[in-house]
C-alpha cells in the first residue's frame, strides 16, 4: 500500500515483485480478504475458472482487440495484481457489450485510452521531461477522432505498481470561453433549471442526520464563504472527509498555471532524490498542513506533492472529533517527529456524524457551484488509495492543450491563461480499497458504475458534502475478480467457436 | 498502400519498432501477419512475447493482422510496451 513516500516505496515494491512474483499480498490481509470474498454464492468457483484458462482474442473479430493469454487469468486470483491486459479486456467488454446494450449513446460519448497512453505521456527522454516530445509520441493515437467531441475520456493509469483512473470530463470546454452563472446572486433571482432541481433531490435523499457538524456549518453559512474561497476551503479541509488537496487543486480562483505545476514537479523530484527515507507521521500530517493557513507555503507544497504520488489520504485514520479540536498542535508534533511508524490500515474507526441539511439558500449556492464546475473541462482522479496525482493532472492538461492547438486538428488559439481557466481538476474521493491488491479491480468498478450513471457520480464528486456509501457497496467489488474470470471463460468459448467455424470455412 | 519505398519492392515496407531502450527497423511484406515481426523482435531482444505489447497508433496489434489490414505505410512506427501490473 502506498503509505510510504517515493522513491523508497518503489524500491520496496520492486523488491517484492522480484522476490515473490505471485505472492505480493500480505498474508494476514490476504486471509481476511479471502475470508470475506470466498463464499461464492453462485457460478463456478475460482479454481475451476482458472483451470479453464486459455488464450483468446476479444472481440473475436480481431479489430481493435486485445489478446488475452492463459497467463492473464492468473492475475485474477485473489491477492494477485491485475495487469494491463485484464484491465483492457474488461473495458472492451463494457464498451462492446454491457454499456453498449444498456446505454448505447454513452459509448458514443466516451473515449478510452489504454493504459499505455499515460506511460507514453510521462516517459522522460534522456532524464528530461519534454511535453512536446510526449505529445509527439501519442499524437497519432487520435488521428481518426476528435476527442473534443467526446464527453468523457477515460485514462487508466499505471504507476509504481498502482492503478488509478483519470477521467477527462467535458474536454470541449477547453475550446470556448467558460460561461458561468453568477454564484453571488440571491436565490430569488434564479429560475432553477430541471438539472439543478435533480441534483437538489439527489442531496435531499441522502441520509442526513440532525447531529450537526459545527465546523462544516460555519464554513457553509459564513456570509463570506463564497467570496472568500480560501477561507472556506480551509474550513472544509479541516473536516475528516474533505479532500486535503482541495485548496490546491480545486479552487475556482486558483489559476493552476501549467508552468507553476511544472516547477513543482521539478521541485518534487529534487525532494525525492534527497529524501529517500519514509516520511514521519504521514497519517496526521497532510490534513493538518492544509487545515492550517499559518503553515509556510513551501512546506505545504512539498507535502502535497508527496500526496500526489499516491500516498493515501489520512481521512480514515483521523482521530475522533474531540481529539481533533486540538488538531493543529497534534500536527506540529507530527511534523517534527522523526520516528516513522506505518499508519494503521485505512479502516474507519467510527462512523462520522453526518452534516446538517443545507438551507434552501445554501442549497441553491451549492447547486450553482456544482453546475459551474461542470461547465468546465475537469480532470477527475479516481484513486482507490486516495492519491491526488498532480503530476498526472498536469501532464493530461498539457496533452489536451497541445491537442487543441495542433494546427492539423483543432488549431485552437488558446492562451495558457485561458486554458488554466477552462481546465480544472478534482479528486473524486471514491470508496477505497482496504487491502494490498485490489486497485485494478476498483478502477474497473469506478469505470463501470460511472458509465451507468455519469450524472449521479459527477454530482457526488463535485458536491461538497457527500457520503461515500452513496457510490456503491464494496461487496460489489469483492465479486468482481470472479465475475471477470467467468466472463473470460465465456468469451474464450465464443472465440473457440468462431475459430472452428473459420477453420471449417477454410477447409471447404 | 506501400507503392513506393526504399526497397523498390511495392509489397515490402520498412517499419520502425521502438521501445524505451532502442529502435529497430524491420522490412516486412504488407500481407505477412505481424506475428513474424513480433516473434523476431522478441527473439532478438530476449523478451517473452506474452510480456510485451505491440501498439500501432495506440492500438494493440494482433498476431494475425497484416500491415495492409492496419493501414501501415512505409516508415511507420510500432511501439513496444511491457506488461503493467498494479494492486497497491
Amino acid at each position: 500500500m502506498c503509505h510510504f513516500r517515493e522513491p523508497w516505496v518503489s524500491h520496496w515494491k520492486a523488491a517484492l515483485v522480484a522476490e515473490q512474483p505471485t505472492k505480493l499480498d500480505q498474508p494476514t490481509r490476504r486471509s481476511s480478504r479471502v475470508a470475506k470474498a470466498s463464499p461464492v454464492t453462485n457460478g463456478q468457483d475460482m479454481r475451476t475458472l482458472i483451470e479453464n484458462r486459455r488464450d483468446f482474442v476479444y472481440p473475436a473479430d480481431g479489430k481493435n482487440s486485445v489478446a488475452v493469454t492463459a497467463e492473464d487469468y492468473l492475475r485474477l486470483q485473489d491477492g494477485e495484481f491485475l495487469n494491463d491486459t485484464v484491465i483492457e479486456f474488461y473495458i472492451k467488454y463494457l464498451l462492446n457489450e454491457k454499456i453498449k446494450n444498456e446505454f448505447p449513446a454513452r459509448v458514443e460519448e466516451s473515449h478510452f485510452f489504454n493504459s499505455f497512453f499515460y506511460e507514453q505521456l510521462q516517459r522522460k527522454e534522456g532524464g528530461r521531461k519534454d511535453d512536446d516530445a510526449a505529445y509527439q509520441r501519442v499524437q497519432k493515437w487520435t488521428k481518426k477522432m476528435n476527442i473534443f467531441e467526446k464527453k468523457y475520456i477515460f485514462v487508466p493509469i499505471n504507476e509504481h505498481l498502482h492503478w488509478y483512473l483519470a477521467l477527462i470530463y467535458n474536454p470541449g470546454a477547453l475550446l470556448r470561453p467558460v460561461e458561468e452563472e453568477d454564484e453571488s446572486e440571491p436565490p430569488e433571482a434564479h429560475v432553477s433549471d430541471p438539472a439543478e432541481s435533480d441534483s437538489m433531490d439527489g442531496i435531499e435523499t441522502n441520509p442526513a442526520s440532525p447531529a450537526a457538524d459545527i465546523e462544516i456549518d460555519v464554513a457553509l453559512t459564513s456570509p463570506g464563504a463564497e467570496t472568500s474561497l480560501r477561507e472556506d476551503t480551509i474550513n472544509v479541509d479541516d473536516e475528516e472527509d474533505a479532500v486535503p488537496s482541495r485548496s490546491h487543486v480545486d479552487q475556482p480562483d486558483d489559476p493552476m498555471d501549467i508552468d507553476i505545476d511544472d516547477a513543482r514537479t521539478v521541485g518534487e523530484e529534487e525532494i525525492r532524490i534527497a529524501d529517500s527515507q519514509p516520511t514521519p507521521g504521514e497519517s496526521g500530517l497532510p490534513s493538518a498542513s492544509l487545515g492550517s493557513s499559518k503553515k509556510p507555503v513551501a512546506l505545504e507544497d512539498s507535502i502535497r506533492e508527496d500526496m500526489s504520488e499516491g500516498a493515501p489520504l489520512p481521512r480514515r485514520s483521523q482521530p475522533p472529533r474531540s481529539v481533533r479540536q486540538n488538531a493543529k498542535s497534534v500536527v506540529d508534533v507530527d511534523i517534527t517527529d522523526e520516528d516513522f511508524a506505518p499508519p494503521p490500515p485505512p479502516k474507519r474507526a467510527k462512523p462520522k456524524a453526518l452534516p446538517k441539511p443545507l438551507t434552501p439558500a445554501q442549497q441553491h449556492k451549492e447547486n450553482l457551484r456544482v453546475a459551474n464546475s461542470l461547465r468546465r473541462c475537469q480532470i477527475i482522479i479516481f484513486d482507490s488509495l486516495g492519491g491526488i496525482h498532480n503530476q498526472a493532472v498536469t501532464r493530461l492538461k498539457s496533452y489536451l492543450i497541445r491537442e487543441a492547438r495542433n494546427p492539423e486538428k483543432q488549431n485552437a488559439q488558446i492562451t495558457d491563461e485561458e486554458a488554466a481557466e477552462r481546465i480544472k481538476s478534482k479528486p473524486a474521493r471514491p470508496p477505497q480499497q482496504d487491502n494490498w491488491c485490489d486497485c485494478g479491480v476498483f478502477l474497473l468498478h469506478y469505470i463501470e458504475v460511472f458509465l451507468q450513471n455519469p450524472d449521479k457520480y459527477l454530482d457526488l464528486i463535485f458536491r461538497k458534502r457527500t457520503d461515500e456509501s452513496a457510490w456503491f457497496a464494496k461487496t460489489d467489488v469483492e465479486q468482481k475478480r470472479r465475475q471477470i474470470l467467468e466472463l473470460m471463460n465465456a468469451r474464450a468459448d465464443a472465440y473457440d467457436v468462431i475459430r472452428k467455424e473459420k477453420g471449417k470455412g477454410k477447409a471447404k | 498502400m506501400a507503392t513506393d519505398n526504399a526497397a523498390g519492392n511495392p509489397e515490402l515496407i520498412s517499419l520502425k519498432v521502438t521501445s524505451q531502450d532502442n529502435e529497430i527497423f524491420f522490412k516486412i511484406k504488407t500481407k505477412t501477419p505481424l506475428k513474424k515481426l513480433m516473434q523476431t523482435y522478441c527473439e532478438r531482444q530476449g523478451k517473452q512475447i506474452d510480456q510485451v505489447r505491440f501498439l500501432f497508433d495506440g492500438q494493440r496489434i494482433q498476431a494475425e493482422q497484416t500491415p495492409d489490414e492496419l493501414g501501415m505505410e512505409d516508415g511507420d512506427s510500432i511501439e513496444v510496451m511491457t506488461e503493467q501490473l498494479g494492486g497497491m
